[in-house]
C-alpha cells in the first residue's frame, strides 16, 4: 500500500540536503520526534543549526518564504517542516506539477474529509503507544507478539475507518485521490479485514501452540514452524480422552528454568510469525507516516487558501509550462507575503512577457518595484501550491 | 600409480618408521640434554605450537641411526612438499580434529540420547574423511614408500567388510534420523510430543496474509535465539517423546553406538598424529624459505665423517629474527679427509657460539631425517650428540663453576663413542689463561683419540693447533672498523694476531701506517 498522492509514482521526495535530521524524525512515524528535536537544542542552548549555504537560503531570505511557510503552517511545526521541503524541492515537469494541482483542487473541494485522513493518519500513529503495555524484550518471540497484535489490532480498527472515507468518495476527480481510494478499497476490503482480525485472534493461542520440528545437530530441534492445530473432536477435549499418539508430560509449578526452558521451545516456532507480524505493523505505521507527511502538505495550502479567502484576495492554478516555452502571464498577480503582513488588499499587476527572457521593473522608491517577488514566488507557486492571483487571463 | 617407485612397503605400519616400531618405546623419550644448548627446545616449541594435542614431541627425541630409515622420511617430505599431496592430507587432519572435539563434546553432554547423536556425527566425519583421504592419494603418483604404503593400506581398509558396513550403517542412519518429523503441542504447562501429520504451515498463512502491506524493507524482529550445545531438561523429554515415538530408528542408533565404540582404525590413527611430524616441521621451513633462507636435504652418511654445509645458520636464531625483519648470516664448513674438530676463535660476539649451536642442530636435524638450514650439506648420523656449554653455577652442586665443568667434561667423555657429536662452548672460560690451556688441551687429545667430530669453541689459540685433525675457525670483523661484527666464521689459522692485525690497521697503528707518519 502506497499513498502517492504527491508524486504519481513515488513517496515524497526532497532534494538531498533537505534530507536532514528533522526529515528523519518526521519520517520515524514517531509524533514526538520533532518535539524531541527542538527540546535537544533548547537544552544544549543551540540555535537552530544555520541552514547549508546555497541558493535556497538567498531565495527564501529574497522572497521571505519564511512568512508563506509559517502562515502555511498554522502554528503546526511538522506542517511548517513539510511546506519549507516541499516548496524547496520544487518540481519541473509540468505533468507532475498538474498531478500535484488536481489533488489540491480536491482538497479545496473537500477540505473536510482531508482533514478527517490526517487525524487519521495521527490517531493510527498514536496506536503503538497505546498498545505498550509497559517493558518488552526484542530477544523474547512472544512478547514481540503479543505487543504487536495489540498493535495491529488497533491499526486494523483505523484501516477500516479509512476505508470507509474511501467507500463515500463523491467530490474526488484526481488521479491521485481515485487511485489512493480505490487501493482502499482493494486492499482492505471486509473480509480481509475480517481474515486479519480472526488471525490476531488466533495469535493469541489461546488453545496453545503446535510446533513441527526435526532433528538438527546433537539431536536439537530444528526447522520449528507454527501448524496450524487441527480442529480438536469433543472427546479429545476431555481430559481422559485423547486419542492421539503422544507422550506429554507438565511443567512442575515452581519448575521456573522449566517455563523459561518451555518458553523458549515455543519461541522457537513462533520466532517466524511474530517476525511477520511485527513487521506488518511497521509497514502499516510507515503507510500512516507517509499519508500524514503527504497530506501535511495539502493542509497547509488548505490553511493557506483559507486566509487568502478570507482577506478576499484572489488565488489560482497556474498553467505550467515546459522550460522550453518562456512564458509569464499573469492578471491580477500580488505578493502573497506582502498582503500576509498588511491588513487591506494588495495591489496586483497584470504582465504579459511571454516569450520574453528578462523584465525589467522600474520606477519611484515604495512604488511596487519590489514587484519581482511576486513573479518568482508565482514562479515557485508552479511547485503545485495555490498561486496568488486572480487566474490566468 | 603407474609412476612410482618401486618397493612399496608390503604393510604399512608408520608414516615415520619404515620398520615397527612400538609405540611405547618412543613415547617414553625424554628431552636429551642437548636440546636447552642448541636452543632445540625453542625450535621444536614454535614447531608444535597449535599441535599439542599430537603429542609430537617425543618424535623429535628419538634420532635415527641408519641412512635407510631417514631416507624413508625425506622421501615422505618430498611428497608433502607437493601442495597437492599436502592438501588432502591437512583436509584429512582437519577433519579427524573435528572428529576428536566431537569426542570431546560426546564426553561432554549430558543426556545419553545427544552422546549418542554426536558420537554418530564423529563416525561419520571418520568414514568421509577416510574415504576422501583414500580416493584423494589414489589419484596421485607418489614417490615416498610411506604415502605409497598408506595410500594402499587405505585402499585395503576402505573396500573392507568392516569399515563398509561402518560407513553404510552411519548413513542409513543419519538418513533415518533426518526423515524424522515430530510435532509438540504447548498449551500452559503442558507439552505433548506428537507425529508430525501435515498440518498446514500457519507461519505462511500469517506472512501471505499481513503480507499485503509490505512496502520497503523495514527491519527484522526475528529474535536471537540462544544457540545452546547442551540440553535443558524440557528439551530432553521432548526429545524422549521423539524417541518414543521412533523406536526403531533410535534402538538401531544406541546399538550401534555400543557396537562401533572402537571405530578407529590403529594404524589410521597413528598416521594422523605421526604425519604432523612433517607438517609441522615443513610450516616452520616454509615461513624461513620465504624470507630467503635454504634449507636442503643432507646427504647422511651412517660411516663417513666428512662432513659440509653450504649457506646454513641457527635454525633458532633464524626463527627468531626473520619474524622481526632482522637478516641471518649464513655460513660455510667442511671437514674433509682426517679433520674431525672445528676450533673456532675470534672476538666475542662474532659468531662463535651461534656456529656451534648450527653445527650441533644440523646434526640433530639431519637425524631426525628433517630438512636441514642450508643449500648442500653432509652429515654423519651420530650415535649421539653432547653439548658442553657455559652453565650458571649451581648452588645445589655444591662446587665451583671450574670444578662443575670439569665433571661435565668428564661424563661427557665417558659416554662419548667415536660415533658421537660433541660440541664444546666456551668451556673454562672461568679459569686462567694458563688453566685453560693445560685443560683444553687434554679435554681435546681425549676428544681427538676417540675420533668424535665436533666443534671446539674456545680463546686459547693453541688449542686450534693440536693435529692434522683439527680445523682452526675465526669469527670474521669488519676490517675497517673491527667493532663490528660479520657473523662470519671462515676456515683461518688462528695465530692470535688477526684480531690484533685488525685492530692496528683500524688505529693507524699498523707497520705500514706507522713507518708513513714517522718518514713524512
Amino acid at each position: 500500500m502506497r499513498v502517492f498522492l504527491l508524486h504519481s509514482d513515488r513517496d515524497f521526495d526532497v532534494k538531498p540536503h533537505l534530507r536532514d535530521d528533522v526529515f528523519k524524525a518526521m519520517l520515524s512515524g514517531d509524533l514526538f520526534a520533532l518535539n524531541r528535536i527542538a527540546f535537544d537544542r533548547q537544552r544544549r542552548k543551540q540555535p537552530d543549526p544555520p541552514p547549508p549555504p546555497g541558493t535556497d537560503d538567498v531565495l527564501a531570505q529574497d522572497l521571505e518564504l519564511g512568512t508563506l511557510w509559517a502562515a502555511m503552517s498554522g502554528g503546526d511545526d511538522f506542517l511548517f517542516q513539510t511546506v519549507k521541503r516541499a516548496i524547496l524541492s520544487s518540481l519541473r515537469d509540468p505533468e507532475a506539477i498538474r498531478y500535484r494541482q488536481r489533488v489540491l483542487a480536491d482538497c479545496l473541494e473537500r477540505p473536510a474529509i482531508v482533514r478527517q485522513l490526517y487525524e487519521l493518519a495521527i490517531e493510527a500513529l498514536e496506536n503503538e503507544r497505546k498498545a505498550d503495555g509497559g517493558l518488552w524484550f526484542s530477544d523474547r518471540p512472544d512478547m514481540t507478539l503479543s505487543h504487536s497484535v495489540r498493535v495491529l489490532a488497533l491499526h486494523v480498527d483505523v484501516l477500516r475507518r479509512l476505508r470507509q472515507i474511501a467507500d463515500q468518495r463523491e467530490g474526488f476527480r484526481s488521479e491521485g485521490f481515485t487511485r489512493f481510494f480505490a487501493m482502499l478499497k482493494g486492499e482492505l476490503a471486509d473480509d480481509y479485514l475480517q481474515t486479519v482480525e480472526q488471525h490476531l485472534r488466533e495469535l493469541g493461542f489461546k488453545r496453545g501452540v503446535l510446533e513441527s520440528a526435526r532433528l538438527g545437530k546433537g539431536d536439537k530441534g530444528r526447522d520449528y514452524v507454527v501448524r496450524r492445530a487441527p480442529e480438536q473432536r469433543w472427546t479429545e477435549r476431555l481430559p481422559f480422552g485423547s486419542r492421539t499418539p503422544g507422550y506429554s508430560f507438565t511443567i512442575a509449578p515452581r519448575d521456573e528454568a522449566g517455563f523459561r526452558a518451555l518458553e523458549e521451545v515455543r519461541g522457537r516456532g513462533i520466532n517466524l510469525v511474530a517476525n511477520a507480524v511485527a513487521q506488518a505493523a511497521d509497514h502499516i505505521k510507515s503507510f500512516f507516516t507517509m499519508l500524514r507527511l503527504e497530506l501535511a502538505f495539502y493542509l497547509g495550502c488548505l490553511n493557506l487558501h483559507e486566509r487568502l479567502g478570507h482577506k478576499g484576495e484572489p488565488a489560482c492554478f497556474p498553467e505550467p509550462l515546459t522550460e522550453d516555452q518562456p512564458a509569464l502571464t499573469t492578471a491580477g498577480l500580488y505578493d502573497v507575503c506582502l498582503t500576509l503582513h498588511v491588513q487591506n488588499r494588495v495591489v496586483g499587476n497584470e504582465l504579459d512577457a511571454d516569450g520574453m527572457s528578462l523584465v525589467m521593473i522600474t520606477g519611484a522608491n515604495q512604488g511596487g518595484a519590489r514587484g519581482a517577488r511576486p513573479v518568482r514566488c508565482a514562479v515557485r507557486a508552479a511547485g503545485g501550491g495555490p498561486d496568488p492571483g486572480a487566474g490566468p487571463p | 600409480m603407474s609412476g612410482d617407485l618401486p618397493g612399496s612397503a608390503s604393510r604399512f605400519h608408520s608414516i615415520l618408521f619404515g620398520h615397527p616400531v612400538r609405540d611405547a618405546d618412543v613415547d617414553g623419550l625424554e628431552e636429551p640434554d642437548s636440546f636447552a644448548d642448541l636452543n632445540l627446545d625453542q625450535v621444536l616449541a614454535a614447531m608444535t605450537a597449535g599441535r599439542e594435542q599430537y603429542k609430537l614431541e617425543p618424535f623429535f627425541f628419538a634420532p635415527l641411526h641408519q641412512v635407510a630409515a631417514v631416507r624413508y622420511r625425506h622421501e615422505v617430505l618430498r611428497d608433502l612438499e607437493r601442495a597437492e599431496v599436502a592438501e588432502p592430507v591437512r583436509r584429512f587432519a582437519g577433519s579427524l580434529r573435528l572428529m576428536r572435539e566431537h569426542l570431546t563434546q560426546v564426553e561432554k553432554l549430558h543426556y545419553q540420547l545427544q552422546k549418542q547423536s554426536w558420537f554418530l556425527d564423529a563416525v561419520e566425519i571418520y568414514c568421509d574423511a577416510v574415504h576422501s583421504l583414500a580416493t584423494d592419494l589414489s589419484e596421485l603418483v607418489l614417490g615416498s614408500r610411506g604415502l605409497q604404503g598408506l595410500r594402499d593400506y587405505l585402499a585395503g581398509y576402505a573396500a573392507s567388510e568392516s569399515f563398509a558396513s561402518v560407513a553404510a550403517g552411519t548413513k542409513a542412519l543419519k538418513e533415518a534420523l533426518a526423515r524424522v518429523r515430530y510435532a509438540i503441542r504447548i498449551n500452559g504447562p503442558r507439552v505433548t510430543v506428537i507425529t508430525y501429520t501435515g498440518e498446514a504451515d500457519y507461519s505462511a498463512e500469517v506472512e501471505e496474509t499481513f503480507g499485503k502491506f509490505r512496502q520497503a524493507a523495514v527491519r527484522s524482529h526475528l529474535a536471537k535465539l540462544p544457540d545452546h550445545t547442551g540440553m535443558n531438561h524440557v528439551e530432553a523429554k521432548i526429545l524422549d517423546g521423539v524417541a518414543r515415538l521412533h523406536p526403531e530408528v533410535f534402538q538401531a542408533r544406541a546399538d550401534f553406538c555400543v557396537r562401533h565404540r572402537d571405530y578407529v582404525d590403529a594404524t589410521i590413527g597413528r598416521f594422523d598424529r605421526e604425519v604432523q611430524f612433517y607438517l609441522a616441521s615443513l610450516e616452520t621451513v616454509e615461513r624461513l624459505r620465504e624470507a630467503g633462507l635454504p634449507f636442503c636435504y643432507p646427504r647422511v652418511s651412517a660411516d663417513s665423517k666428512e662432513t659440509a654445509a653450504d649457506q646454513t645458520f641457527d635454525i633458532a636464531l633464524a626463527s627468531k629474527l626473520v619474524p622481526q625483519g632482522g637478516s641471518v648470516v649464513c655460513n660455510d664448513f667442511h671437514l674433509g679427509g682426517p679433520e674431525r674438530v672445528f676450533v673456532v676463535s675470534g672476538p666475542n660476539n662474532g659468531g662463535k657460539t651461534t656456529f656451534a649451536r648450527t653445527f650441533g642442530q644440523l646434526h640433530h636435524l639431519a637425524s631426525l631425517g628433517l630438512l636441514v638450514p642450508g643449500r648442500k650439506a653432509r652429515i654423519f648420523l651420530p650415535d649421539q650428540i653432547f653439548t658442553h656449554f657455559e652453565r650458571e653455577e649451581d648452588i645445589e652442586t655444591l662446587r665451583g663453576k671450574f670444578d662443575d665443568e670439569l665433571v661435565r667434561v668428564r661424563e661427557i667423555l665417558e659416554r662419548a663413542t667415536s660415533d658421537s657429536v660433541i660440541v664444546m662452548n666456551e668451556s673454562f672460560n672461568s679459569t686462567s689463561l694458563s688453566d685453560a690451556l693445560f685443560v683444553g688441551t687434554e679435554v681435546m687429545r681425549q676428544i681427538l683419540e676417540l675420533g668424535c667430530v665436533g666443534v671446539y669453541v674456545t680463546f686459547v689459540d693453541e688449542i686450534a693447533s693440536l693435529g692434522e685433525a683439527t680445523v682452526s675457525m675465526v669469527s670474521q670483523v669488519v676490517p675497517e672498523n673491527p667493532a663490528e661484527r660479520t657473523f662470519k666464521v671462515i676456515r683461518k689459522k688462528a695465530d692470535g694476531r688477526a684480531y690484533a692485525w685488525a685492530l692496528a690497521e683500524k688505529y693507524g697503528l699498523s707497520y705500514e701506517r706507522l713507518m708513513e707518519r714517522i718518514g713524512a
